[in-house]
This record gives structure tokens, C-alpha cells and sequence, in this order.
């Protein structure tokens, strides 16, 4: 008599896979609907910076000048500005890497937000760049800025995905050349998302400071229950 | 009107003897003129400066050149299809009257393969020579400095001999042979 009763082994394997599928299929659906699918109200003074929806990072894999490998997956947990240049850029470069030299400095005034922050400069020429040519003009804006190089494809992932560009140009007596490249700084959130563009000219690095500061801010908010 | 100290050296000699028949460009005053301080590794600089006409003609940049540098050119910075690059100027007009600036993110003078025994540094004075079509010149003293931040006005441009021969940097650089006039 208790046998027919009985809930048969098979029986509760079987609602347990369907709870655990349901679960996964609900977190799934989370996962992928919410922080793409829902653009985000964008306040006021992060208009034409902060992008209404984040954008995914590819998996990608540089050398730092310090001789680490830096991946997507290294970049989780901490807030990252981006700036593709190269060395042999007399202007754009050293003007972008002195403004964010000035942004960090402005950090500093908030205790520890430095501790998750990280300046990356991306070169668009790693023919000229090796690590060693990075490490002797990348920290020489800041110590604690990072320069990355690597294969020519790692990079153009990068680009392609965060919608910047590169592209060499043979000097006109042919005994060198220069690299065109976006001049936009990329900030990527925790989750190695682009979040948000800062475009040059952007001397006033205090308005810099100030909006990424809230841009964290937002971000907390957001991931508040 | 503002003038600049004069500097001697064999490679302004040279290139006043290039240059065309012609005086000083004494309707041209330069401003502000300063050297971004590079990475020691660095082989391109960027030179800044306004230049105002105070002429009632227009007058033509159409070169520079000094001791402390292999080469020098005149650059823009361009923006083609979101990206940034770099454009020779072969000349550069200044309206009579008017004033041109040449800045980080616009125009600048390329400086090529510094000359000098060590990089330059924050506060070093330089000393470049500009050329003009009208075969006239204007020796102008460019100070060193870290960013544009603390660029700006500058208050020791112009006043005295500011860039004495016995000062550091590439100021007392032996300047024979470099002839940095040519091509311009
Ligand atoms: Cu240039």
C-alpha cells in the first residue's frame, strides 16, 4: 500500500531538474534582459557621456609594460578609462594622458576611489610599442597609469567593439608613419562594460572628475535592491 | 610690442643666411610660446604659441627652425572619420590685424629628434626661429612646461635675455652642423 503512495526517487529527480533549470533560465533571462535590454534614465549632466545602455566587452589578452596579461576577465571589479594612442604622438596623446593625470589627481579628494580605478593606454601602434617603449612613456604621466600592447587583432577587438578606430599613415617622404585613432576616453564599469565616452577637448578635468564620480554613484544606486 | 631675446648660434646664423632678403618680422609678436615636456624617450615634441599680426598686411608662417632640433614643422591636427591625425601646414596665414593660435588639439609646431645632450625639462628655455614668406624672421624663446595647465600666460616671456648661453638644456648646446634651416 505505501508503495503506490510513495514518491518514487525518479519522480523528485526530475522536479529538482526542473527547478534547477527554471532557476537558471530565470537568472539567465535576468542576466541578459536586464542591464542590456533597460536603457537607463541618464541624468542631466552626464548627458553625451554616459551611454543609456552599457556595452559588453570582448574577451581580449595584451601585455602591460609591466610585463602582466591583461584580460577582460583581469579588468572585473575595478572602474578602467580607456585612451587609445601610441608614443610617437607629440599632441593628442600627451595632452590626453596630462588631462587624466590632472582627473586622477582631482580623485585623490575621495578617499579610496583610487584604489578601484585604473587609467589604461592602449596602443594603436604595437609595431613601435613594446612594453618596454610603454613602460618609459606611459608612467611618466602617472606611476600608476598602465600601458597595454599586443597582437594587432587583440586590439582591433577591442576597437571594433567599443566603436574606436585606428588606422596607420605613411608619412609623405615614406620614411615613417603616423597612426590616426579616436581620441575619446572609454570608461568601463566593474563588470567590464563601456558606460560611458568622455570626448576631448576636455581640458576642464575637474568637470571630468566630478561626472565620473557620479557616474560610481549611479552605479551603486542602480545595483541597490 | 614685446621683444625676444636675441640668441646667437651657428645654426640661426645659417639659417639667416638662407633665408631671403629680409628684416625682422617686427609686426609679428609671439605669445605664450611654450614646449610640452615629453617622456625622456620621446623623438616628437609639440611646440605652442599665438602669434598676432600687427601689421596692416598679412603675414605667412611658413617655417621654423632651431639648434635644439632636427626638424621642424608646422602641423595640424585633424579629424577625419572620428580619428585624429596630423596634416603639414606649408603655411600658415595670419590676417592683418589678427591673431592665430596654435594649441593642444589644433595647431602645433612638430618639433623632430631633439638635438640636445639630455631631454628637455620643465623650465628649460629654447630657442627657435620663425620664418615668414616675406623672407622676414622672429626669434622667439619657448619655455619647457609640464602640461597646458601651467602653460598659459607666461610671465617671463619677453622680458630680458631670459635664455642666457650658460643656461641648461639645449640653450648652450653646440649648435654647428645642425643647420636646422634646411628644407625651409
Ligand atoms: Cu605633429
Amino acid at each position: 500500500m505505501t508503495q503506490n503512495r510513495s514518491i518514487s526517487p525518479k519522480f523528485l529527480l526530475f522536479v529538482l531538474a526542473v527547478a534547477v533549470a527554471a532557476g537558471a533560465l530565470s537568472t539567465t533571462l535576468k542576466v541578459w534582459l536586464l542591464p542590456h535590454a533597460r536603457a537607463r534614465q541618464v541624468p542631466e549632466q552626464l548627458q553625451g557621456i554616459l551611454l543609456d545602455k552599457t556595452k559588453p566587452v570582448p574577451a581580449f589578452r595584451l601585455t602591460a609594460h609591466d610585463g602582466t596579461t591583461v584580460t577582460r576577465e583581469s579588468l572585473a571589479g575595478r572602474w578602467h578609462f580607456l585612451f587609445f594612442g601610441y608614443t610617437h604622438c607629440p599632441d593628442i596623446c600627451p595632452t590626453a594622458m596630462g588631462d587624466m593625470a590632472a582627473v586622477f589627481t582631482n580623485l585623490e579628494a575621495h578617499p579610496g576611489l583610487l584604489d578601484t580605478t585604473r587609467m589604461l593606454f592602449v596602443s594603436v601602434d604595437p609595431d613601435r610599442d613594446t612594453p618596454e617603449s610603454l613602460k618609459q612613456f606611459v608612467p611618466y604621466f602617472r606611476a600608476d597609469f598602465l600601458g597595454l600592447t599586443g597582437h594587432i587583432g587583440e586590439i582591433e577587438n577591442l576597437t571594433r567593439a567599443l566603436g574606436a578606430g585606428f588606422r596607420k599613415i605613411p608619412d609623405k617622404e615614406g620614411e615613417g608613419y603616423q597612426v590616426g585613432h579616436t581620441t575619446s576616453v572609454f570608461l568601463l564599469d566593474p563588470e567590464v562594460r563601456l558606460t560611458a565616452l568622455f570626448h576631448p577637448p576636455a581640458h576642464d578635468t575637474q568637470l571630468i572628475a566630478e561626472r565620473f564620480v557620479a557616474i560610481r554613484d549611479l552605479y551603486a544606486k542602480e545595483k541597490q535592491p | 610690442m614685446k621683444r625676444f631675446p636675441r640668441t646667437q648660434g651657428l645654426a640661426l646664423l645659417a639659417l639667416l643666411a638662407l633665408a631671403p632678403a629680409g628684416g625682422e618680422a617686427a609686426e609679428v609678436v609671439a605669445r605664450e610660446a611654450w614646449i610640452r615636456e615629453a617622456p625622456p624617450v620621446s623623438q616628437v615634441l609639440a611646440g605652442y604659441l599665438r602669434l598676432e599680426n600687427r601689421g596692416a598686411t598679412p603675414a605667412s608662417l611658413v617655417g621654423a627652425a632651431g639648434a635644439a632640433f632636427g626638424r621642424v614643422e608646422i602641423h595640424e591636427t585633424i579629424m577625419k572619420d572620428g580619428q585624429a591625425s596630423m596634416q603639414a601646414v606649408k603655411n600658415l596665414a595670419i590676417p592683418p590685424g589678427g591673431q592665430i593660435s596654435l594649441e593642444p588639439g589644433g595647431l602645433h609646431l612638430m618639433l623632430i629628434a631633439p638635438q640636445g645632450p639630455a631631454p628637455l625639462k620643465a623650465g628649460n628655455q629654447v630657442p627657435l626661429t620663425l620664418a615668414f614668406d616675406d623672407g622676414s624672421r622672429l626669434e622667439v624663446t619657448f619655455e619647457v612646461h609640464k602640461t597646458h595647465q601651467n602653460a598659459g600666460e607666461d610671465p617671463h616671456q619677453g622680458h630680458g635675455p631670459a635664455a642666457p648661453e650658460s643656461g641648461t638644456g639645449p640653450s648652450d648646446h653646440d649648435a654647428a652642423g645642425h643647420g636646422g634651416a634646411a628644407g625651409h
